[in-house]
């Protein structure tokens, strides 16, 4: 740069061109810049001075958004007001699903038990009936008892023969086998006794609790029905004694012939009989229609005549009207 | 500057004083002496430093800033115009035609061809010559306003020299 400066010819164009050198912008364009510098300088001063304020509202704690904080509370409340009422006008326009068909059929595992209950015990009367034949043919006398049970009058025949074939039984056979025989059948039919009065006394006690179902033994005898219930189970406690068992179970047989059959006078069925009319009851309410119709020709054999077909439950009659015919009613 | 930054208002009519020939020569010769463009470009170049007053940094001294804000604004001026060179005209000097005595019309005739002679120079060597001479700048505050090293700067303004002497040889001194 020194050389620059230096040099002859450089202080020559720069002495000229510094004497050319005398433009300046014109006044209006002095004026204009300096107007705005003032401006700008005093605008500052504004802002800065609003700033301040600001701030100091700041401090202050004062709410500067007033409007703008009070909009957004109320919409809220708004919305959620359209939104619940658009939501239960919808659910109440909507139609209403219709509920599932309920069955009614229900399941009566007291039935079942029951059944069980009552196989056990006629394997146990089969078994003492072929224990009776055996003792028959060693002991004729004992042969003039009925051999069967729908041979005995009254309800509780099948139960009191037992007690008349013991009092015979005592009389002429030999005591060593006799006793045990007798012994053997006593405990059978007291266990078939007792079995029975349980079902039964709870079947009974079932049934009276319905309030909408009466007593079928009649109008007004509800009373009396609990105290037959009641007895019975008194009766429980005396499982010694055979007398109690034989009217214990005659009780039972009542109450369930006529808890069962739904007839309201008592029928004159063998035990034989009431079971088998459950048994067909059973298979008819567990839909084993192929086993039913054996079973009702047998009991059709067994028991012909038109007390049988009163002791057989009415809905059951119909199905044998309906798929069976009316020659198997007649048979 | 800092003092305006401030919020001085006099201190810019301080500085304006100070700058505003020198600035306004160096936009008029870089315009090809048109001084109604000159005006409003040089208006520009102030408005912007008022705007602009609040970032300024005094990294360097205040006539760089100044004179790159210019150069800057000449540059966007020219791209605007894009063929800035077809603008200039040799024959629109002003001869003043009223000019007095021998000496001075003489003085007028040397001044005249001083500023032909620069506007005839490259644009480079012009910026060169007329911050040097203008404003008053090192090579180094050249460099740094036209964005190119020292070394290229003095180049630079050696190629105009032997140009304007070439331009204005025999160049008479100045009575």
């Amino acid at each position: 740069m020194k050389d620059i400066e230096q040099d002859k010819d450089y202080q020559n164009i720069h002495e000229a061109y510094q004497a050319s050198s005398d433009e300046l912008p014109a006044l209006s364009v002095d004026e204009s810049i300096l107007k705005a510098a003032h401006l700008a300088v005093e605008a500052d001063d504004e802002t800065d001075a609003l700033a301040l304020k600001r701030k100091h509202r700041n401090q202050s704690g004062v709410d500067t958004q007033p409007v703008k904080r009070a909009w957004y509370v109320p919409l809220s409340y708004v919305a959620m007001l359209v939104i619940s009422l658009s939501v239960v006008m919808k659910l109440a326009l909507e139609p209403e699903i219709s509920p599932m068909p309920v069955e009614t059929e229900f399941y009566e595992p007291e039935l079942i038990v029951k059944e069980q209950l009552k196989q056990k015990t006629q394997s146990g009367v089969e078994k003492s009936s072929s224990e009776k034949s055996e003792l028959n043919r060693s002991h004729p006398e004992i042969t003039s008892m009925p051999e069967s049970p729908a041979e005995a009058t009254g309800p509780a025949a099948g139960f009191a023969a037992p007690n008349s074939a013991k009092s015979e039984m005592k009389k002429s056979a030999p005591a060593s086998v006799a006793s045990q025989r007798e012994a053997g059948l006593e405990q059978a039919l007291m266990a078939r006794g007792r079995l029975e009065s349980e079902t039964l006394a709870k079947s009974k006690k079932r049934v009276l609790s319905q309030s909408t179902v009466k007593p079928v033994d009649g109008a007004g005898e509800e009373a009396s029905s609990l105290a037959d219930v009641e007895q019975l189970f008194s009766g429980e406690q005396d499982e010694d004694s055979s007398d109690n068992l034989s009217i214990n179970a005659s009780s039972i047989e009542k109450l369930y012939q006529s808890t069962a059959s739904g007839n309201a006078e008592t029928l004159n069925i063998s035990a034989d009989q009431q079971l088998l009319i459950d048994e067909l009851v059973l298979l008819f309410k567990n839909k084993q229609y192929e086993i039913l119709k054996e079973k009702l020709k047998l009991y059709r054999k067994n028991y012909p005549g038109v007390k049988a077909n009163e002791a057989l439950p009415r809905n059951l009659l119909d199905w044998e009207l309906n798929n069976m015919g009316k020659s198997s009613q007649k048979e | 500057m800092m003092s305006y930054q401030e919020g001085n208002a006099a201190a810019f009519d301080v500085l304006y004083v100070r700058h505003k020939g020198g600035l306004y020569r160096y936009v008029l010769r870089q315009l090809n002496n048109q001084p109604e463009i000159a005006n409003e470009i040089f208006q520009d170049i102030w408005m912007k430093l008022i705007k602009a007053r609040l970032r300024y940094q005094p990294s360097a001294k205040f006539s760089t800033y100044l004179y790159h804000m210019a150069h800057n604004r000449l540059v966007d001026y020219w791209r605007s115009e894009k063929n800035h060179k077809q603008h200039i005209s040799y024959e629109d000097t002003h001869e003043d035609e009223s000019a007095g005595p021998h000496n001075e019309l003489q003085q007028q005739q040397v001044q005249q061809e001083i500023k032909q002679a620069i506007a005839q120079l490259p644009e480079e060597q012009r910026s060169a010559i007329l911050l040097k001479e203008e404003g008053l700048l090192s090579l180094a505050e050249i460099a740094e306003i036209t964005g190119v090293n020292r070394e290229t700067v003095k180049s630079r303004l050696r190629y105009a020299l032997k140009r304007l002497q070439g331009i204005l040889h025999p160049l008479r001194p100045v009575q």
